[in-house]
């Protein structure tokens, strides 16, 4: 089956590169783009490109209410938080081993957070509410004196809900204790704002929001300075946080597609809003099906629904025509149900049998309609087949 | 999920299940089941039989795609079917004929399992 006839519907995961921003990195790699090093201040070419750098630098820094000089480049999300976590627990392992983050983070953030438990750092895992929240006062509760930071996301990429960061940065700022978040689901979704959120560290990416996949930024605060042992050595780039060659025409996307979802937030957001209600009607009718996470305190773009009664790897091949993520891994051998929905309370079987949809910039109501149609249309003839002996189990 | 993990075969049942439904209880009806959902894979069969014969065979199913082709497969292949037929499938069968992936092998056990039941209800029913 080629892309042609697939309905998109997995912005969560990666989005398509705005034409305008694909124009302005494609005028990067022309001859007479930026070619040199922007690390090369001794001529033209590399101060050209140094230019770009710094104006992208500008563009993401007043996207977050950020000075420029606050964001390190990295190569993406995943990449952020490993230096946030890694950065922050290496400095200050003098002074205290204790960390805390919630068991619906992104792997980016778990991953890194396991491996410092195995070097003998300590990590209190939060356990949010069944509607995905973690709420303050579980955070105020963890903190301890030796606690170093706390690291939680903005947004949950599986099912949308978003965290009260400015009451949770206000707590960790009052205790001192540093705190990240992760910002990759958030940014262009909803506010964010450094200051008026008490966050010292955040991690961005550009492929979320219509810019190019593998350069991504952490805003990193410098007021007080911030302490943040690097993961990768060599030319000193970022002030030394991260070396490495900077990929101009990356960066150059990347600034672009913040400026433009910062300016576009607001009426993206609306109209996307309208669909995704569209979309959630047309799938409630069906009946039988629950939307995960918290109904108000969630994203636009993002719904996150649990079929009754239909197993998860037919509901997901019987719609392939759409493009949208499983609740399941459903490779079969690897087929583990996701541990956000089981960290909320679902059984394994309910947890796979949910599929998650993210609209965007370019989804239409003509292919909600298409897609609220093969929904009804294959979770009616899926349960048609099952048996009516379960009936009773189906609510397990 | 793409449809290069299903055999043509699979994706067709898949598409299409032949049989799919129950017969009601009566005199020269047998029904069995095995499964779980809770384990992902659950089978309900049921059949018309007569002189020994099986008339007409439906299924349903709970489980992934694989298993919707095997249920349907398994009623096309058991119509006519004796007895000692029923007593005799095997797991195999399905797995050689739907490509099963060696790892969703158990799934094809459940349905064994659904097909001993019903021998062993044929069987019963016979006695009394």
């Amino acid at each position: 089956m080629s892309t042609a006839n697939i309905i998109y519907l997995d912005y969560a995961a990666s989005t398509p590169v705005d034409p305008r921003v694909a124009e302005a990195m494609i005028e990067c790699l022309r001859p007479s783009g930026a070619q040199g090093n922007p690390s090369s201040a001794g001529h033209e070419y590399g101060r050209r490109a140094r230019g770009l750098v710094e104006k992208a630098r500008a563009q993401v820094a007043a996207a977050i209410g950020a000075s420029p000089q606050c964001i390190v480049w990295t190569s993406g999300a995943t990449e952020s938080d490993n230096l946030a976590i890694f950065g922050i627990a290496r400095f200050n392992a003098d002074r205290g081993r204790h960390l805390i983050s919630a068991k619906t983070e992104h792997k980016a953030v778990l991953d890194p957070l396991k491996q410092l438990e195995r070097e003998g750092f300590e990590v209190t895992w939060l356990k949010p509410e069944s509607d995905g929240i973690v709420r303050p006062e579980q955070v105020l509760a963890a903190l301890r004196p030796d606690t170093q930071l706390v690291s939680l996301m903005h947004v949950n990429n599986e099912i949308g809900v978003v965290q009260d960061i400015a009451a949770i940065g206000a707590i960790c700022r009052e205790r001192g204790v540093a705190f990240h978040v992760d910002a990759a689901q958030s940014f262009g979704k909803v506010p964010l704002h450094v200051d008026t959120m008490n966050v010292d560290l955040v991690s961005l990416t550009a492929h979320k929001i219509y810019g190019p996949k593998g350069i991504g930024a952490l805003y990193v605060r410098r007021k007080p300075p911030l302490g943040l042992k690097p993961l990768i050595y060599g030319g000193g780039q970022e002030q030394g946080m991260r070396s490495g060659t900077l990929a101009t025409h990356q960066i150059v996307g990347m600034g672009l597609a913040f400026e433009l979802a910062a300016r576009e937030r607001e009426e993206d957001m609306a109209r996307i809003g309208a669909l995704r209600d569209q979309l959630w009607e047309g799938i409630r009718a069906i009946g039988d099906v629950e939307l995960n996470g918290h109904a108000q305190e969630r994203v636009a773009v993002l719904l996150n629904v649990s079929f009754h009664g239909v197993e998860g790897e037919s509901l997901q091949f019987a719609l392939r025509e759409l493009a949208v993520s499983a609740g399941s891994a459903c490779s079969s051998a690897s087929e583990e149900a996701s541990y956000v929905l089981r960290a909320l309370g679902h059984s394994d079987q309910l947890a796979q049998s949910s599929l998650r949809f993210s609209l965007g910039r370019f989804t239409t109501a003509d292919q909600i309609d298409t897609a609220i149609a093969a929904v009804k249309r294959e979770v009616t003839r899926l349960r048609s087949f099952s048996p009516q002996t379960i009936g009773s189990e189906k609510k397990s | 999920m793409s449809e290069a993990q299903y055999s043509p075969l699979v994706v067709e049942h898949f598409g299409r299940p032949r049989n799919v439904g129950r017969f009601a209880p009566a005199t020269d009806v047998i029904a069995a089941s095995a499964g779980d959902p809770a384990q992902g894979v659950r089978f309900d069969l049921s059949a018309r039989v007569r002189d020994d014969r099986i008339v007409a065979l439906r299924f349903e199913v709970y489980g992934c795609p694989h298993c919707i082709a095997a249920g349907s497969l398994l009623s096309e292949r058991l119509q006519g079917a004796t007895q000692e037929q029923l007593r005799r499938w095997s797991w195999r069968e399905a797995a050689d004929e739907l490509e099963f992936p060696p790892e969703k092998r158990g799934r094809l056990l459940v349905l064994e399992d659904a097909v001993r039941a019903l021998a062993a209800q044929w069987q019963r029913q016979n006695a009394t």
